[in-house]
């Protein structure tokens, strides 16, 4: 279960540093003009667009841009897993100190939403790999802006959650129930 | 006639008590004398008798399987970092008379290690409450019992509260409800009829402040075998030696805890289904995948269908009528400790549940674990038992209810 845990973390931040690393790599330090994660939201016309732009520029190593995209979205299934696995330790975690039932409620639906964007954003990538197959840039490109869309809604609502609960969880701990009426008038 | 030499008669009073214990035929007065003298090697010997099982294989039942000991544990040392944290943050220091260190023993309704949201957690956000947990899902008061666990954390932590959730299992686990049940027996059941201890619980049992239902109880009588009053009793017995040992320092009579409070609890009636509970409620979306995956329906349903007990009705009402019984034994067992001081407390569950807030069969939904650990809460929080509902009791329904 630990090594789950570890394992998780891992994914989650080591994938992110990466991403950081190659955007600052691309367009700090190379001036290249590439909106990788602006790929997943683009219509027909504009990726087709994209793709055909990136298959042109090549990076300082010789490569394409469009062979960084491809690296990316494959380290991305890694990211998935860790950001799905983190999201449900994070509301866990905060579900069993949450004394606010429909909060508490809420939390317990962050495992089921984190793992339906998780899902979304892997069928995701699995059409962006086939949209920058070499045979189809140029030719035909598969929006996956309905699946990206869909995922970005229900992760921000996750956090959105999570963070509302670990906000305002001063105002809720620590208030036991106090008796019924006819118990208080006993004293 | 030559007069037969008995070596140890007082052992040999001590058989024939278990003898007739085990026959439900045991009086009220024999099943106080049993009750302070029984041991644990007594203890064993009776449950022997009541499964019809050699104790290694009843021990091996009653064991955890691995994968929900992993589970649990994960859970308990998750809760016992947070206990080790407030104690570092001066917990103790007796600065503040309202907190108080609770130690934990129990099942599944204090430690349900996935999803649900269990009592104990509830308990566990009173800032003023710091929970050691030693409670296992699954876990027998059998186990318990034998394991020792909870002697030991009790004299490392000398806790304020102990809290004790045990039977659910012994009763329900590996099939051993249709052990206890059989075909509806004649009107009245002449076993019931026979336990004397039973009929006592019911005519101290105060009916009135339940939405009690007479005849679902009657209906659920007929079905229970002599095994079931007679297991009952032996937990009456196995709760007596636990008291009293940390209450009354068992047969030495001095206690190591004095001052300690005891809070037991008695589950609410469960509803035996195999509905595997698919809906349109997004907020319940965990309903369906702890029923197909988690045990739902082998605990109550099934074991009573191999029983031939068909009849939904005829099923609720059994269960109606064990855990009445249950509960009204666990306050027998409490009150008897209470004659100078309340020292043991029961957060009577019954009917705070209701037939539409169940996870699985045994299992309430987090919203009622979290009233029921409030209430637990509450009743740690109310020095001499003030604001109980009657005696040492603390009904669920009654705290929880919205204006």
């Amino acid at each position: 279960m630990r090594i789950l845990h570890y394992l998780a973390w891992f994914s989650f931040v080591g994938v992110f540093l990466f991403d950081v690393w190659q955007y600052i790599d691309i367009h700090v330090l190379q001036h290249i003009h590439a909106d990788l994660f602006g790929l997943s939201l683009a219509s027909r016309e504009k990726g087709l667009a994209l793709l055909d732009d990136w298959s042109r520029v090549t990076t300082r190593t010789g490569a394409s841009v469009l062979d960084a995209a491809r690296l990316n979205t494959r380290w991305d299934y890694l990211f998935i897993f860790g950001y799905v696995c983190v999201l449900v330790i994070l509301s866990y975690s905060r579900m069993q100190r949450e004394p606010r039932p429909w909060l508490n409620t809420l939390l317990r639906l962050n495992f089921l939403l984190a793992f339906l964007a998780g899902l979304l954003d892997a069928i995701e990538n699995a059409i962006l790999l086939t949209d920058m197959a070499p045979c189809n840039i140029g030719n035909t490109f598969f929006p996956s802006r309905p699946f990206s869309l869909a995922k970005f809604i229900l992760g921000a609502w996750a956090v959105l959650v999570l963070l509302f609960s670990v906000t305002t969880s001063r105002l809720a701990t620590g208030a036991p129930i106090s008796p019924p009426e006819d118990l208080s008038a006993r004293d | 006639m030559i007069p037969i030499y008995n070596p140890d008669p007082r052992g040999a009073r001590k058989a024939l008590l278990i003898e007739r214990l085990l026959a439900n035929r045991i009086t009220m007065v024999e099943l106080s004398e049993l009750s302070l003298v029984v041991d644990a090697g007594d203890l064993a010997h009776i449950i022997r008798k009541i499964y019809d099982l050699n104790e290694k294989t009843i021990l091996g039942l009653a064991a955890l399987s691995a994968a929900m000991r992993l589970f649990d544990n994960r859970k308990n040392d998750r809760r016992n970092r947070r206990f080790i944290r407030k104690i570092r943050h001066g917990f103790r220091d007796g600065s503040n008379k309202e907190r108080k260190v609770v130690l934990a023993e129990g099942d599944s309704w204090f430690n349900y290690p996935v999803i649900l949201t269990d009592v104990v957690d509830a308990l566990g956000m009173d800032s003023n409450i710091a929970v050691y947990s030693i409670a296992k899902g699954g876990d027998w008061l059998l186990n318990m019992l034998t394991g020792r666990q909870y002697v030991e954390e009790l004299s490392v932590l000398v806790p304020d509260i102990f809290l004790i959730s045990g039977g659910g299992n012994d009763i329900v686990g590996s099939s051993r409800l249709g052990a206890i049940v059989q075909k509806a027996a004649a009107d009245p059941n002449p076993e019931y009829e026979a336990s004397e201890f039973c009929r006592f619980l019911m005519t101290r049992a105060r009916t009135d402040l339940y939405a009690f239902d007479k005849a679902k109880f009657e209906r659920g009588i007929r079905f229970l075998a002599k095994d079931f009053f007679s297991l009952l009793m032996f937990f009456h017995l196995q709760y007596f030696f636990m008291m009293n040992g940390i209450l009354n320092g068992g047969q030495t009579g001095k206690t190591k805890f004095p001052g300690i409070r005891i809070l037991t609890q008695g589950y609410d009636f469960p509803i035996p289904s195999l509905n595997k509970g698919f809906g349109p409620n997004p907020f319940k979306w965990y309903v369906p995948f702890v029923r197909l995956f988690l045990g739902h329906g082998s605990w109550l349903k099934i074991p009573l269908e191999k029983r031939g007990i068909y009849d939904p009705e005829d099923q609720k009402s059994i269960l109606y009528a064990m855990i009445y019984l249950f509960n009204e034994m666990m306050i027998n067992v409490g009150g008897s400790f209470n004659a100078e001081t309340r020292r043991v407390f029961h957060i009577d569950s019954r009917n705070s549940v209701g037939d539409d807030g169940w996870t699985d069969e045994l299992h309430a939904l987090p919203k009622h674990f979290l009233d029921t650990g409030k209430v637990f809460a509450f009743c740690i929080h109310d020095e001499g038992g003030r604001h109980a509902t009657y005696d040492h009791v603390y009904m669920v329904t009654q705290l929880t209810a919205k204006p």
